[in-house]
């Protein structure tokens, strides 16, 4: 099943890393390499201009991580493919990298045909996941879902002016600061905050923000935050 | 078409002393006493990993589509079927006190999922 030809690009953080799989992949007729680069902006320019079937990318970049990169290949250049080169003794890594969009993944205990496989695998339209890890992986999904439906629950029974108060804590903003945005007292604004931090079941400012943006809680209720990056420093 | 169609939010779970063993794409599952083997293919046994009591049938489609190019109602049918297949020999259970099935159903289409 190797008769199709598929051209593939290679991203990791050693470049010896890719010279070995340039060279070995290179041996394989199926298979056409169109160049590497180490780091993950290099790789997403690449994937720009050279346009390959499939994307290879291992987990470790000096500038990032593989997961980075297949985000950004996926959201900017859908129809390529991307495999993720992961450690299998960590589920977190390929429940990541899935989470990205990665239309397969290959630990780096796998051999080359392996990786040649999963290269037709994906390029085929079908996903590749190692069979050992798939019972994780799973588990992983379900489990973020069910903490992706309590955020979400959570973050509904806010009101108005706490949700705009969440807006400011997420930006980085202070109490002083928030206060004098929304036309509140300090007093004020730090019982919203409190009240925030009950309903969504957090203990600290940090807390709450990490969920906000794990969850992307603002996109999901139409909240803008364009400019507050800005104001505050913290938000993106 | 399955003709288990079980009902939505049941929670399937493995019987306890269950062993599971990877050798390549396949897995064989046995019993506590180790009288009963069974062989199946990866899928199937993530399915059986996630029979833990908790895990309700709709949520392991959810994860199989997120994972897998597949739709919905295909996920469905092979997650019944399987669980259908592990329980009639005897390595999953459903709480005795749930009914498992749906009334039977002419069809399924894709929009009813």
């Amino acid at each position: 099943m190797e008769a199709v030809d598929v051209t593939v690009l290679l991203g990791a953080g050693m470049p010896a890393e890719l010279e070995v799989l340039e060279y070995a992949l290179g041996r394989r007729r199926s298979v056409s390499t169109l160049g590497w680069d180490p780091t993950v902006s290099g790789t997403v320019d690449k994937v720009a201009t050279r346009k390959p079937d499939v994307a290879l990318v291992c987990a470790d970049f000096p500038d990032g991580d593989g997961i980075t990169a297949c985000s950004e290949i996926k959201r900017h250049f859908p129809p390529t493919r991307v495999i993720v080169i992961g450690p299998s003794r960590d589920d977190s890594v390929l429940i990541s990298a899935v989470k990205a969009g990665a239309d397969g993944f290959v630990t780096t205990n796998d051999s080359i045909d392996d990786l040649v496989d999963a290269v037709h695998e994906v390029s085929r339209g079908a996903s590749h996941i190692p069979p050992m890890m798939l019972g994780g992986l799973l588990r992983g999904l379900i489990e973020f879902r069910r903490e992706d439906d309590g955020a979400f629950e959570r973050f509904a029974s806010l009101g108005k002016r706490e949700r705009e108060v969440l807006v400011g804590i997420c930006a980085g903003l202070g109490d002083q600061a928030i206060a004098a945005r929304l036309h509140l007292s300090p007093h004020t604004t730090r019982t919203h905050a409190q009240n925030i931090l009950g309903k969504l079941g957090v203990h600290s400012r940090v807390e709450a923000t990490r969920m906000v943006f794990e969850h992307d809680l603002f996109a999901r209720f139409g909240i803008d935050v364009d400019g507050l990056a800005e104001e505050g420093g913290g938000a993106k | 078409m399955s003709n288990q169609s079980f009902k939505p939010g049941l929670r399937p779970f493995q019987r306890p002393g269950i062993r599971i063993e990877h050798r390549g794409a396949q897995a064989l599952i046995s019993d506590a006493e180790r009288t009963k083997v069974l062989s199946l293919n990866e899928s199937a046994a993530a399915v059986l990993e996630l029979c833990d009591g908790r895990t309700t049938i709709d949520e392991m489609v959810m994860a199989i589509c997120q994972v897998a190019s597949v739709r919905p109602d295909q996920a469905r049918e092979d997650v019944e079927l399987t669980i259908a297949k592990l329980e009639g020999a005897g390595f999953v259970a459903f709480d005795p006190g749930v009914g498992r099935k749906r009334s039977p159903r002419p069809s399924v289409s894709g929009s009813d999922l």
